[in-house]
């Protein structure tokens, strides 16, 4: 009895898998999948539906791959080209099934045509409307990249390299200006700021090529777009209160234009005139940076504000980030305030943050050690 | 063999403290968790037999001194204090009448009364006033049916409450030395229990427990069932959660409940003729399988059936020149693959094949400015890639590239006020973080900045009492990948009666041992 059930949905499942196949062949176009919630009848009917596609798949390859049948041309096609629907049909079923997204590498690999390739940056567009986690359609995606790239670099012209320099700095800072509107909307994804952090990491690598004459002019060039990017934090951190990775991304510049900014300030400024127009003052900075923390940190005795009280904490955490990072040489009367106002800090994060006491006292101790 | 070649101690020292060093944070807490469980035992035993007795005895006195107060109280209802003859008539006939204490006359009793009325009480004897009160008295003490230990205590009482005389306070003396002495054994008991975890006891106890067996449970069963769907879509990935299965199963101290023949069996199938292995049979082989592969052999203590050789060569054969691994021959290059190749042939102690400084330049290559480990160089710092990394490194001996403040720093970061981790800033907790961050946290030696009470609480909230198993977060769908995280997250925060795990090769402590320090 239970044979003759498996036979008979055995058929059917060959029967819906050639329908889905036809469906995907007849519409070439289809950039997005969804899954009607399922039934307990219709998981019945994937299931099989995918062991059937699995099978069918698996035949085709082992086919495929078995040295004897190449012998004429027009088969290894026609076994290439059944493997690549098999392969298609499983991958909408199981999207991160290695094996089939190897198999169509494989096909691909073999042929080095446009079109194909592009037809694979399709379907993994396809697989991941739906399942926008699936790693192996990630990895593909990034293997179709590379091939095309690879492929048709000969007909890309070769640009001179200082203008190629130039052009990615430009492209840096497009990148950096259409971008901003977007972090603006998305300021609790970090992974945004690490990008804008590389973007201007870029820029900065950019500045440092390029140690000539016009140094001064680029520099203070990068110093703005530098100080912007602060400001920018600053009016976002005021705005959304409490989030730690605006937060985190104003550590990474405060250090960075102190560290790197005031080192070679300090060369420029012995040389040329310094424009009138750029404040350049560490001092003046840390000074900012103190006020910025000391009204960001008043706990609001109703602890009821989640999000006050994680303002408070990520800007105590800032302020002795700001003490660890700032090298020595900077200035006595920075140290006198930073030592200042350090203590209030600690005394305010361990009563708010007494999970990472041991953290808390370990950073106080190493800072004042002399 | 280069220990031979250094002359300097102190470079061969540093050398070792470097390879070796994180086990130090782990082979501690092992012998301390060995050490707990049979002194847990031996004292708690004792304690528990001390207040139970103590219990007992009081109980038991305070029961005779109840029921003896409850007959005081019934002799003082019953009589009436200078009441005109008429109602003290009444209440005479009153009580001979009710049947309730005529019951315990008896000829025994009397004779029992007459036996010791020698000792009956003084004060009825030597009272000038023969009030009726007094003989109503006397003809209760008869007619109760009171043992000859309680017409003392009884005594005792009736003196207490009409400030008699003193015959009765050597009775008194003695129960006042009874309820020192009582008192002196249980401050005794606890004072000596104080240090032991009697007090983590009753932490646990309103934390939550473990449900280990229901766990073990549900692991077995999904091993079972290979025909749902979920299972279905899974299948290429089989070997990672064998891996994960019995690993769990082998610090719950479970492995032998599954068919190790069976397994080996099975898993042997999955090697492919490159040497690497794949998630199941007849798949592509891909180095995640491959390390699975290794560390499900070592764990039943048959890596020794693999030709060592064969599978190093596969792994050897996919570093770049740069340094990097890629997963597979089709080129996609992660520092977890740098973690897997570094850790499997370190099992396979065939770590020599590959160059290993190569690889470690690589892998700091990918080091951020907040001291964290990406994907590529560049890439964003993520809790699983960081332990990676820093597993990798501290395998290959090299974890002084390490910032370890500032990792430390962004590591502790993680915790949420929930007490869960999370992978990166501004994300949820994962049941799984709690494993990468505190085992990346172990091997830099700064997991005292975490409140690790607060993430086993968080861990055990994760679980699913009835089912078996661990979810991602509170009330999710449980799967045998978190259900592993959360307990091996739970050994490395030496939660009681778990195998304890080495946060590197992220193995029980004892294969690990058994796999570098047993002679062959």
């Amino acid at each position: 009895m239970s044979t003759r059930e498996n036979s008979y949905t055995e058929a059917e499942a060959l029967n819906l898998l050639a329908q889905l196949e036809r469906i995907l062949d007849l519409d070439p176009l289809i950039d997005e999948v969804g899954f009607i919630h399922p039934s307990q009848f219709a998981t019945l009917k994937e299931e099989i539906v995918y062991k059937a596609a699995k099978h069918a798949f698996i035949s085709a390859l082992r086919q495929y791959k078995t040295p004897g049948n190449f012998s004429g041309k027009s088969q290894d096609d026609t076994l290439a080209i059944e493997v690549m629907i098999h392969s298609k049909a499983l991958l909408l079923l199981s999207c991160d099934f290695a094996t089939a997204w190897n198999s169509r590498k494989l096909i691909v690999s073999n042929k080095r045509l446009l079109p194909i390739l592009m037809d694979e940056l399709h379907l993994s567009a396809l697989v991941l409307s739906y399942s926008p986690k699936s790693e192996q359609a990630w990895s593909h995606r990034r293997w179709v990249i590379n091939m095309i790239a690879r492929n048709c670099s000969t007909l890309q012209w070769i640009i001179e390299r200082e203008s190629e320099l130039v052009e990615k700095i430009a492209e840096v800072l497009d990148e950096l200006k259409k971008s901003r509107n977007w972090s603006g909307l998305h300021v609790a994804d970090n992974s945004c700021f690490h990008y804008r952090r590389r973007l201007m990491l870029r820029n900065l690598e950019g500045f440092c090529y390029t140690q000539d004459n016009n140094s001064s002019g680029y520099f203070v060039e990068t110093y703005q777009i530098w100080k912007e990017e602060l400001d920018w934090n600053e009016s976002l951190i005021k705005q959304y209160v409490g989030r730690e990775a605006l937060w985190l991304h104003r550590r990474f510049l405060s250090m960075y234009l102190i560290k790197h900014m005031a080192t070679h300030l300090l060369a420029v400024s012995c040389q040329s005139k310094p424009k009138a127009s750029v404040d350049i003052d560490i001092d003046s900075l840390m000074d900012h940076e103190l006020c910025l923390v000391h009204s960001c940190s008043t706990t609001i005795a109703d602890a009821n504000f989640e999000d006050f009280q994680a303002q408070a904490i990520h800007s105590a955490a800032y302020m002795l980030w700001l003490t660890k990072q700032i090298p020595e040489y900077q200035g006595i009367d920075i140290q006198e305030k930073l030592r200042a106002g350090v203590g209030d800090v600690t005394r305010m994060l361990k009563r708010s943050c007494p999970d990472r006491s041991s953290l808390w006292d370990y950073l106080v101790g190493y800072h004042s050690e002399p | 063999m280069e220990y031979l070649a250094t002359n300097d101690p102190y470079v061969l020292w540093n050398s070792l403290y470097e390879r070796y060093g994180h086990l130090r944070s782990v082979i501690l807490p092992n012998a301390r968790s060995e050490w707990k469980p049979s002194s847990y035992k031996t004292l708690s035993v004792a304690v528990a037999i001390i207040v139970a007795i103590n219990i007992v005895v009081a109980m038991a006195v305070a029961i005779i001194k109840v029921v003896d107060i409850i007959k005081i109280i019934i002799i003082y209802l019953v009589q009436q204090p200078a009441s005109p003859p008429v109602s003290h008539a009444h209440s005479h006939s009153l009580l001979l009448r009710s049947p309730s204490y005529s019951h315990g006359l008896s000829t025994s009793h009397s004779l029992s009364l007459t036996a010791v009325s020698p000792t009956s009480p003084s004060f009825l004897k030597n009272s000038t006033s023969a009030s009726p009160n007094r003989r109503w008295l006397r003809l209760l003490l008869r007619r109760f049916p009171t043992s000859v230990k309680l017409r003392p205590s009884l005594k005792f009482w009736l003196k207490w409450l009409k400030k008699g005389s003193t015959e009765i306070s050597c009775e008194r003396k003695i129960f006042f030395f009874l309820c020192v002495v009582v008192a002196a054994v249980i401050k005794f008991s606890f004072a000596v229990v104080k240090p032991l975890p009697l007090t983590s006891l009753l932490l646990h106890l309103e934390m939550g427990e473990l449900a280990a067996d229901k766990h073990v449970k549900y692991i077995i069963s999904v091993e079972k069932k290979k025909d749902s769907f979920e299972s279905v879509v899974m299948e290429h990935l089989r070997l990672n959660g064998a891996y994960w299965g019995l690993t769990t199963l082998d610090i719950l101290g479970k492995l032998d409940a599954v068919d190790e023949e069976d397994v080996i069996s099975w898993i042997l199938k999955c090697q492919d003729e490159s040497g690497g292995f794949a998630g199941n049979i007849g798949h592509d082989p891909h180095v995640l399988y491959t390390l699975s592969a290794v560390q499900v052999l070592a764990l039943f203590d048959k890596v020794d059936i693999l030709d060592a050789d064969k599978v190093s060569n596969y792994i050897v054969g996919l570093q770049n020149e740069d340094g990097s691994f890629s997963g597979d021959i089709w080129g996609e290059v992660d520092t977890r693959f740098s973690y897997i190749a570094i850790c499997c042939l370190s099992i396979l102690q065939r770590l020599d094949k590959i160059n290993v400084d190569k690889a470690v330049e690589y892998i700091v290559s990918c080091k951020n400015l907040d001291g964290g480990f990406g994907c590529t160089p560049g890439g964003e710092s993520h809790a699983g890639q960081i332990f990676c990394c820093v597993g990798a490194l501290a395998i290959a001996g090299a974890l002084h590239h390490v910032d370890k403040d500032l990792l430390g720093w962004w590591l502790c970061e993680r915790q949420v006020k929930s007490g869960g981790l999370n992978g990166r800033p501004e994300k949820l907790p994962d049941v799984c973080y709690s494993w990468w961050v505190l085992s990346s946290l172990i091997m830099i030696d700064r997991v005292h900045w975490i409140n690790k009470d607060k993430l086993v609480k968080f861990i055990l909230d994760c679980q699913d009492m009835e089912n078996g198993g661990i979810s991602d977060r509170p009330d999710d769908a449980v799967d045998v990948f978190h259900t592993y995280f959360g307990v091996a997250g739970l050994s490395l925060l030496e939660y009681p009666g778990l195998k304890p795990i080495d946060p590197a090769y992220a193995l029980p402590v004892d294969v690990v041992n058994r796999i570098f320090f047993s002679k062959k």
